[in-house]
């Protein structure tokens, strides 16, 4: 048996002076010829090589897992993702939330890409995510990736602070029925979903319905914002090697109601508020094809459609999207791991403005065409592994822009990893920036004439631009705990302001005052932070997960602009957050699990720091059936988390709740 | 069915030189008067006898037995020196690496990494009564009805059959096999 050892790390050794050469000419080390008794008493030397694939990227990455999902008792996509250390969720209304990551946050936060088995649910009104649309069955989702940091040069424009990237299960993993119930004062979920095959084919029917009860403007009040919404949807794959493919396709519904500010100037002045429902809809359809050879190497071939419209009360909007993308992944030669792909999205949009509200052109057509390409470079025997690579794209719209991004993680040192980047992403002009058109009803002045707001996209918008770098630590602490640190520094070019125009009196057709407001790209801001992420498990019934992010922006406002408000931006995200979770299986039968959330105060929007607590306790009677009872915010009767213009609509706020879950299986 | 021997043979050299890598890198940072040999090596050996030892219903003579390795390519990668060029009765051995558990099925031999076998657990259901030699090296795999585990043991590798599992895939596991497994019923360590 030694000399069978002794012969392998000769052969190594001598690869790892002439990776291609030295070993094709040394004989490889006959292990094949090896009896299972002789293999049973060779000596290895590593118990298990269960190496999280996330530690080995050099990003911060995060991943949310399908357990994690289950046992948070947490029914909405916005809530799931407070899990994720770094990502900053305040909640607007019942129905609304804003969500980003390092800095910059409101209803229509712009910088972050959103993308559900591949689809990006990005919208280009306004750079953003309507997450009111993204009612998913949380039964079928496999895991939730966050990646915070410019995540451009290979997803492409908008991952500029962060890319979130949802995944559900393939249909082979969701076989059989599932039905499940919750209930209490948040509202209900309902969802069914029913798996079988078809020959070589698994397919998954599902539905879900869910109703947002009101939330509350104060102690007792009631804001008048319920919510519900329909999903139902399908998902198939199938396989014959080395081909593998899926086709999922959804449908979904809803009506929600959000206090507004009425624009109309017939009625503004009785009715401040407007308070007429919502209404949305979308369907898509998805199919992906992959071939895999023996070698590992891969080529992925996706398209989809999406068509989706809303109808609100300051206007009406609809959307298609057509987008095919294919990638090939790769190894060349022994050192390099290389992937490149090449899409093409085409877009049209329009948006009829009620009450003041208007949008130039009215109908939007645009194309998108991109490319990119990443190699991993493994180096000095695997321990350095250097990525480099960018993404080019044309934008009819905004033209070409090039986001590339280099990489460094060093895997030298036992049970820890070391990671450097830097990137630069781009977040092109919405159509709100370039053609919003808002006139505001006349508010009384102190001259006594009347004063007109007009709020005005501009169409000479420019591209944001961020150069960002960034440097991460991990550490794995015996078998039973890691801790990672992840620093950053920002800098930010053309941001948006809002510029405003010199008050003017006009006199036809009677005396008024006007003042414009158009927004231009003249702040820069630095942002920097740190974030902190560890995780221990003492005893195997037992786990500990904790994270704790400080963030922080200097704005430099041009000398040149109007905007008097766009030096407040320090505080629109909070300087400190804080998360402490303890998931806990005293017996196979139950668990019993506690969340603590900690958000620091928005000093822009005078929002307080809150504190959130989440109790969820799991019984299971059979492996079939289970019942869970779930209590959120449990620390107050009722706490803001979000204010200000940012939000659009009037921010209310969420009550603590308390609600049961019934899950059941069957074959 | 495509035969992966399309690429070129440079592919052929990359998965060999990669595999080089991968085992290289803890043998070098262990140093260089170890007589120990890493896991993956051994456990890429353990796969081609297990395979060896199985008798598969209704596989043609002459095709392929497809082994698919999931969530670990250090032992895929040494899997294809190990099988490179040999045959078990005729059969040559392919190796892949399913991305998604839905494509199981094309395969004979399925080894599914331990990170892997939590999330797996939907997937291997669908496919337990179907021909596939599900092996892991996930604590507790076979007892949640995968049919052979690999677990160490003193610093040496040993394997648990789990033999209703195997019952109910229809395979025929040969009695040398079972004479060295620690054999396991259920749910239960016998």
């Amino acid at each position: 048996m030694r000399a069978i050892t002794r012969l392998l790390l000769a052969a190594l050794l001598s690869t790892a002076a002439s990776p291609t050469n030295g070993f094709a000419q040394t004989k490889v080390p006959d292990l094949r010829q090896a009896t299972i008794e002789d293999l049973m008493n060779i000596e290895i030397t590593s118990a298990s090589r269960k190496e999280q694939r996330a530690a080995d990227i050099a990003a911060a990455v995060f991943v949310i897992t399908h357990e994690d999902i289950r046992r948070s008792g947490m029914t909405t996509i916005p809530d799931l993702l407070r899990l994720a250390p770094g990502v900053d969720v305040a909640q607007i209304n019942s129905n609304k939330w804003a969500v980003s990551v390092r800095g910059f946050n409101g209803l229509r936060a712009n910088k972050l890409l959103v993308l559900v088995d591949g689809r990006s649910v990005y919208n280009r009104l306004f750079s953003g995510v309507l997450w009111d649309e993204q009612d998913l069955m949380l039964d079928d989702i496999d895991r939730i990736e966050v990646i915070r940091g410019p995540g451009a040069a290979i997803w492409g424009a908008n991952a500029v602070n962060g890319v979130i990237n949802i995944v559900t299960k393939a249909a082979a993993d969701t076989q059989g029925g599932l039905v499940r119930v919750d209930g209490g004062r948040s509202g209900e979920q309902g969802a069914v979903r029913y798996g079988g095959t078809l020959g070589a084919a698994s397919y998954r029917l599902y539905s879900q319905w869910t109703r947002r009860d009101q939330s509350v403007i104060a102690e007792g009040t009631r804001a008048n914002d319920a919510s519900h919404t329909v999903t139902t949807g399908f998902r198939a794959d199938g396989a014959t090697q080395p081909d593998a493919w899926m086709v999922e396709g959804g449908f979904t519904a809803g009506q929600s109601r959000a206090l507004w500010p009425n624009t109309d100037p017939q009625t503004a002045a009785r009715e401040p508020i407007a308070n007429d429902p919502s209404d949305t809809q979308g369907v898509h359809l998805l199919g992906r094809w992959t071939h895999t050879r023996a070698s590992g190497a891969s080529l992925q071939t996706q398209s989809f459609v999406d068509i989706a419209g809303r109808q609100e009360p300051v206007a009406n909007y609809d959307r298609r999207v057509f987008d095919v993308d294919t990638q090939y992944h790769t190894a060349l030669g022994a050192h390099h791991d290389l992937v490149a792909g090449a899409g093409y999205r085409f877009i049209n949009e329009t948006f009829a403005g009620h009450a003041g509200f208007s949008l130039t052109p009215a109908d939007n057509s645009a194309s998108l065409l991109t490319a990119f390409v990443q190699d991993e470079i493994a180096l000095f025997g695997n321990r350095l592994a250097v990525t480099l690579g960018s993404q080019v794209q044309y934008d009819s719209g905004s033209g070409a822009g090039v986001q590339p991004t280099a990489r460094l993680m060093w895997k030298g040192l036992p049970r820890q990893r070391l990671w450097a980047a830097t990137s630069r992403a781009l977040r092109t002009p919405s159509l709100q920036d370039r053609g919003i058109r808002v006139d505001f009803p006349p508010v009384p002045s102190a001259s006594g004439l009347p004063l007109f707001v007009t709020a005005l996209g501009n169409p000479a918008a420019k591209t944001e631009n961020l150069v960002d770098a960034e440097a991460g630590y991990r550490l794995e602490i015996g078998t039973a705990a890691w801790i990672i640190a992840t620093g950053f520094v920002g800098r930010y070019d053309d941001l948006q302001t809002q510029e405003q125009s010199a008050p003017a009196v006009q006199f036809v057709p009677s005396p008024y005052i006007l003042v414009t407001s158009k927004f231009g790209n003249q702040l820069q801001a630095t942002t920097r932070g740190l974030e902190v992420a560890g995780h221990w498990t003492p005893v195997p019934a037992w786990r500990l997960d904790g994270s704790y992010t400080a963030f922080h922006v200097t704005p430099q406002l041009a000398a040149t602009s109007l905007d008097p408000a766009a030096v407040g931006e320090d505080g629109s995200a909070p300087r400190t957050q804080w998360q402490l979770r303890s998931t806990f299986s005293p017996v196979a039968r139950a668990s019993f699990d506690v969340a603590i959330f900690h958000v620091g105060r928005l000093e822009r929007y005078q929002v307080d720091a809150y504190t959130r607590a989440d109790v969820s306790a799991e019984w299971r009677f059979t492996d079939r059936l289970s019942a869970m009872a779930i209590g959120q915010n449990l620390l107050d009767a009722a706490h803001a988390e979000f204010g200000g213009p940012s939000s659009l609509v009037l921010a209310t706020q969420v009550p603590r709740s308390a609600s049961v879950r019934l899950r059941w299986t069957f074959r | 069915m495509t035969t992966p021997r399309v690429h070129g043979r440079w592919l052929g050299v990359a998965s060999v030189a990669l595999a080089a890598t991968l085992i290289a890198a803890p043998g070098i940072a262990a140093g260089n008067a170890t007589d120990a040999v890493p896991d993956v090596a051994v456990k890429a050996a353990f796969l081609y006898n297990f395979a060896k030892f199985t008798e598969w219903p209704a596989l043609p003579a002459g095709a392929p037995i497809v082994v698919c390795i999931v969530g670990d390519d250090g032992i895929a990668a040494a899997l294809v020196v190990t099988v490179r060029e040999q045959n078990i009765s005729g059969h040559t051995l392919e190796v892949w690496r399913p991305q998604e558990s839905a494509t199981w099925r094309g395969c004979h031999l399925l080894f599914l990494a331990d990170a892997e076998t939590r999330r797996s657990a939907g997937g291997l259901g669908a496919i337990k009564t179907l021909p596939i030699l599900t092996i892991s090296d996930g604590k507790g795999f076979s007892q949640a009805g995968g049919i052979i585990e690999l677990f160490v043991e003193n610093a040496r590798m040993r394997f648990a059959i789990n033999v209703d599992a195997a019952e109910r895939s229809g395979l025929h596991l040969s009695s040398r096999l079972l004479g060295l497994a620690k054999v396991i019923r259920d749910g239960h360590v016998q």
